[in-house]
């Protein structure tokens, strides 16, 4: 049954559309070698019987072959339309999401470190305001809540952080998307056929780093022991 | 000192300044991008330049080539703030003139100990 583009088709459908294409495709094959085969007959020069079935034959496994074809190419254009709409409706849409949650988490990131910043007035105001012959235990207190404060703001580097690996990721995503938008493009056919939609070209520098979550310590030393040396 | 922060994550910018405030740098520009941030050198003034590698348009990398390149910037300290650990990354730094480098997360202890090696360094030059 022809696919609709844009509309997704049952899950077992993917399964099909290879068992078929494979079937056909061993059937042209088998048509093939059967033409390339010499047969009895055909090694009897002169004889017309012959000659004629031969001719029947042919004709007969070229309409076969045909038949087969016409099916080949009905299974790709059924794959292109699986392709481009796993590419349209799923992995741009996935792109995107990826972006939404760096913008979001961007943004929460940058409440947090505002609210961290009045937090860490509020407690230099109640030092400022405590009683001159205050405890030094009290000071020390007020000095270690300033501490906490500096150091949950420094954890939100994590969000810079996974920010980059959600770049790979997406990276990653678009690569696939132009690589699938090639691929229906080419089952296209010739020029004259609807082109795929161009998809956005790989960056050539990306702004990110794939290894953002790695292990630094060893990286760290190394370059510790670069620079002291300089 | 003046300070030049660049980073195309707010976040971060965010965070290098308040972690230079806790350790005694209150003057800190900062840039979006490699851009804006040559514009900022450009106008004079800045005498400490932190600057992440991963940018758009500009990368950190190409902005340091820049400075160096640039009148007044052959000898402004450079510190590069990033997530890149590979070996051949931080050997890039080095050539294109970037004075230490510290590695993502970081904590205001690690930056002050960088920015006075450069400091001293430089001192002792």
């Amino acid at each position: 049954m022809p696919h609709e583009p844009g509309r997704p088709l049952p899950p077992q459908t993917h399964a099909d559309v290879l068992h078929a294409t494979d079937t056909a495709l061993r059937l042209v094959n088998q048509a093939v070698a059967d033409l390339g085969t010499p047969s009895s007959a055909a090694g009897s020069a002169g004889s017309l019987v012959a000659s004629l079935t031969n001719s029947r034959q042919l004709a007969a496994m070229v309409l076969h072959a045909n038949t087969q074809v016409a099916a080949l190419l009905e299974r790709i254009r059924v794959s292109r339309g699986l392709l481009a709409s796993a590419r349209e409706a799923q992995l741009a849409q996935m792109s995107s999401k990826f972006s939404a949650v760096t913008t979001a988490t961007e943004s929460a990131a940058t409440s947090m470190i505002e609210g961290l910043e009045r937090a860490i007035r509020v407690v230099e105001e109640l030092e400022q305001g405590s009683a001159p012959d205050a405890p030094p235990e009290r000071k020390a207190r007020f000095a270690a809540l300033r501490e906490e404060l500096f150091d949950v703001m420094n954890f939100i580097q994590f969000q810079d952080i996974t920010s980059q690996q959600l770049s790979h990721a997406s990276a990653v995503i678009d690569e696939a998307e132009r690589r699938l938008a090639d691929l229906a493009s080419v089952m296209s056919g010739p020029a004259g056929v609807e082109r795929a939609t161009p998809a956005t070209p790989p960056t050539p520098h990306p702004h990110y780093d794939a290894d953002a979550l790695a292990d630094k310590a060893e990286s760290q030393a190394f370059a510790d022991a670069l620079f002291d040396h300089r | 000192m003046r300070f030049l922060v660049v980073d195309d994550s707010a976040t971060m910018r965010r965070i290098i300044v308040n972690s230079l405030a806790r350790i005694g740098h209150d003057d800190a520009l900062e840039a979006g991008d490699g851009a804006a941030a040559l514009e900022a050198f450009d106008q004079g003034g800045v005498q400490f330049i932190i600057t992440d590698w991963n940018m758009p348009q500009m990368s950190g990398l190409d902005f340091a080539r820049r400075v160096r390149a640039h009148p007044k910037g052959a000898t402004v300290p450079i510190l590069m703030v990033t997530t890149r650990s590979a070996r051949e990354d931080i050997l890039a730094a080095v050539d294109a003139g970037v004075n230490n480098y510290v590695l993502k997360p970081f904590t205001p202890p690690v930056l002050k100990e960088k920015i006075d090696a450069i400091l001293t360094s430089a001192a002792a030059a």
